[in-house]
């Protein structure tokens, strides 16, 4: 058991750095002896770096043969090595499954011999955990690159979500710092799987018996700070791969230097916490919002502004838009607004049936009017209090963060 | 008139039939809670099945089948003025029609609000519930602030349905308990929870090891960790202990 204890150890610390954790976009009722996975997913805990840990996130082995100059696992950094067995896997996942700690499992692995090795023993797992333990719940497993097509087909009937990491965003940094990988064999199979995907779903609306392949989708990440890629290029990247593989999220990874190489930021750089940041939020309005890459940088402009969130600094832009009127503009319309959400355009869509709504209401229902109430009026009327001009509005905003840090520190 | 219920959703619901159908009251109260006074005037209320199910016929009709589960979660909450916001809500569906989900108004914001709280509390115990393997039992005990007992058992016993379970609510003694057949709500003695030693698990330690090798220091945040798992939940929770 210390020796499993042990492993458990390295295992995890080696897959840390990917932050995928969700466990959402899949709903199902106790098919096998146990399980179930609940569409909205569920969070089990909070790490003290404030992160949700939802999934058991592990690798199968840290033992790599490929050299990526960016990862904790390269073959050249001395570390402690170690190999679960696919039955310490499903076992180590059903004993925790059992007691509520994880809502399922999310399995990688470093490149262990060659990938089609690696990607069969990851099978082998899943196979145990499914049909030895009769695990229903939710497996998310990590697509080694160059995996055969078979293996990889094979993978996406056992686990709900499969992610392929790109990691960087142009064939140039790839060839920089993870000269072994390419952009081609990082998209082939993502646009492989996307057509097996929509097959699948083809197929099953005509067989309900059918069964699932990738039921959650793909989703992949890119590291942000270890190249020179600026966001205008991480963003539309993100884009296409939504546009054309259908992914359900896009994860951005603030590099944390863990190594120290003239080719990567020094080792005692901090972490761009707030890039990432505007990155998760520009990633939102692609998805949510219907905003596209090109209206919120462009070859001038190429990387988000560290003090305004994308969205306002996009109204800023467009301030000729504003203000809207609460009362009569379209949910489209409102969307745009700082302050308003999807949840809060839907129910002002929904409520202004009833009654015309004033100023109030708005904050009952929740939008945040101290951004909002620059850019709307209710019924006519105008609560900013100055002039509709960024300069002011970002003068009185800034006023605002100040005072709120002030009272912080 | 103040009517006083027996602490029970059929009390209530009878309670609320009364009021509209009947004579208005000044109040709906639990008789539990009740605070009387010289000047206090009340009726106790019968508990009547049939009077309670045609109150949720007529919300069910007039309002919406979701206004019923909107009620009912406010029921379950630790909100003190709950039967007055209920009686507010109905009153107000009952000339208006389908008003559930509305934000915006005074008279719907503060149920649809304990009902958030309540769902939340819900959702997060989905995760947060912890089982220890007791003699091949799962046990679990926790305190919520809400009676969320019956809103979390059908989640665990399909999840668990080969399981037997139990999930102990310490701070209302009472106990969910699942028997690989069906699940049901029973007071539970201190003493029986107490027999429930609290001997360490194997893979406790193991649990708590993986849970402190997986956060990354350099993006060590505190304040938003406690902003999902405030303290007041924690003692119930295996990482967070020893």
């Amino acid at each position: 058991m210390d020796n499993l204890i042990t492993k458990l150890k390295i295992l995890a610390e080696g897959a840390k750095y990917d932050v995928s954790c969700s466990s959402s976009g899949v709903e199902r009722k106790n098919k096998g002896k146990i399980g179930s996975s609940r569409s909205f997913g569920i969070c089990h805990t909070w790490s003290s770096d404030g992160r949700c840990i939802s999934l058991l996130k592990v690798l199968m082995s840290n033992n790599c043969i490929y050299d990526c100059t960016y990862c904790i696992n390269r073959v050249s950094n001395d570390i402690k090595r170690a190999s679960f067995s696919p039955e310490e896997i499903a076992k180590l996942t059903f004993e925790f499954y059992r007691r509520n700690y994880i809502e399922g499992l999310f399995l990688s692995s470093a490149v262990e011999k060659n990938p089609d090795y690696t990607s069969e023993n990851i099978c082998k797992a899943l196979e145990i955990l499914r049909f030895k333990y009769g695990f229903s719940g939710y497996i998310h497993v990590k697509g080694i690159p160059n995996t055969s097509k078979d293996l990889m087909n094979k993978l996406g009937f056992l686990a709900d979500r499969l992610s392929i990491n790109i990691e960087l965003p142009s064939e140039k940094s790839l060839k920089l710092l993870a000269p072994q990988k390419k952009t081609k064999t990082l998209l082939l199979p993502m646009r492989d799987l996307n057509n097996k995907i929509m097959e699948n779903r083809d197929e099953r609306s005509r067989y309900k018996k059918a069964k699932k392949f990738l039921p959650a989708g793909q989703t992949t990440q890119m590291i942000v700070g270890a190249s020179q890629d600026s966001d205008y290029q991480l963003l539309k990247t993100s884009q296409i791969l939504y546009d054309k593989f259908s992914l359900k999220r896009v994860f951005y990874s603030a590099y944390i230097p863990v190594v120290e190489n003239s080719l990567l930021p020094a080792v005692n750089t901090k972490p761009p916490l707030k890039r990432e940041h505007r990155l998760y939020q520009a990633d939102w309005l692609l998805r949510f919002y219907n905003f596209r890459a090109d209206e919120l940088l462009s070859e001038e402009i190429r990387n988000f502004d560290l003090e305004f969130d994308p969205k306002i600094n996009w109204a800023f832009n467009n301030i000729g838009q504003f203000p809207k009127e609460i009362n009569k503009v379209s949910y489209d319309e409102l969307l745009r607004i700082p302050g308003i959400g999807p949840k809060s355009a839907g129910r002002i869509v929904k409520e202004r049936k009833f009654f015309p709504l004033n100023y109030d209401n708005l904050k009952r229902i929740g939008v945040v009017l101290k951004r909002a109430k620059y850019f709307i009026t209710c019924s006519g009327k105008y609560y900013g209090g100055i002039d509709i001009s960024p300069e002011l509005i970002k003068y009185k905003l800034g006023e605002m963060e100040n005072s709120r840090q002030i009272s912080f520190f | 008139m103040d009517y006083l219920y027996d602490g029970t959703y059929t009390g209530f619901m009878t309670s609320l039939y009364l009021h509209f159908k009947y004579r208005e009251s000044t109040g709906i109260y639990s008789k539990k809670f009740y605070q009387e006074s010289l000047t206090s005037n009340y009726k106790i209320v019968k508990t009547n099945e049939d009077l309670s199910q045609k109150m949720e016929g007529l919300i069910r009709d007039k309002i919406s089948s979701r206004a019923l589960k909107l009620i009912y979660y406010s029921f379950l909450s630790n909100e003190e003025k709950k039967e007055m916001f209920i009686i507010k809500f109905v009153k107000l569906g009952l000339i208006k029609g389908n008003i559930t989900g509305l934000y915006s108004h005074e008279d719907t914001f503060p149920l649809q609000k304990i009902y958030d709280k309540v769902s939340k509390e819900k959702h997060r115990f989905l995760g947060i519930i912890r089982f220890k393997d007791i003699n091949g039992v799962l046990f679990s005990k926790y305190s919520p602030d809400h009676d969320i007992t019956e809103l979390i058992m059908p989640h665990f016993s399909d999840r668990y349905k080969n399981e037997n379970l139990i999930i102990f609510d310490e701070k209302r003694l009472k106990a969910g308990t699942y028997n690989k057949n069906e699940w049901y709500l029973s007071k539970i003695d201190k003493r029986i929870y107490d027999k429930f030693k609290d001997e360490e698990e194997i893979y406790e330690k193991m649990w708590r090891e993986y849970f402190n090798s997986i956060s990354i220091d350099d993006r060590k945040n505190l304040k938003a960790q406690f902003q999902f798992v405030p303290y007041r939940y924690r003692k119930n929770i295996t990482e967070f202990n020893k």
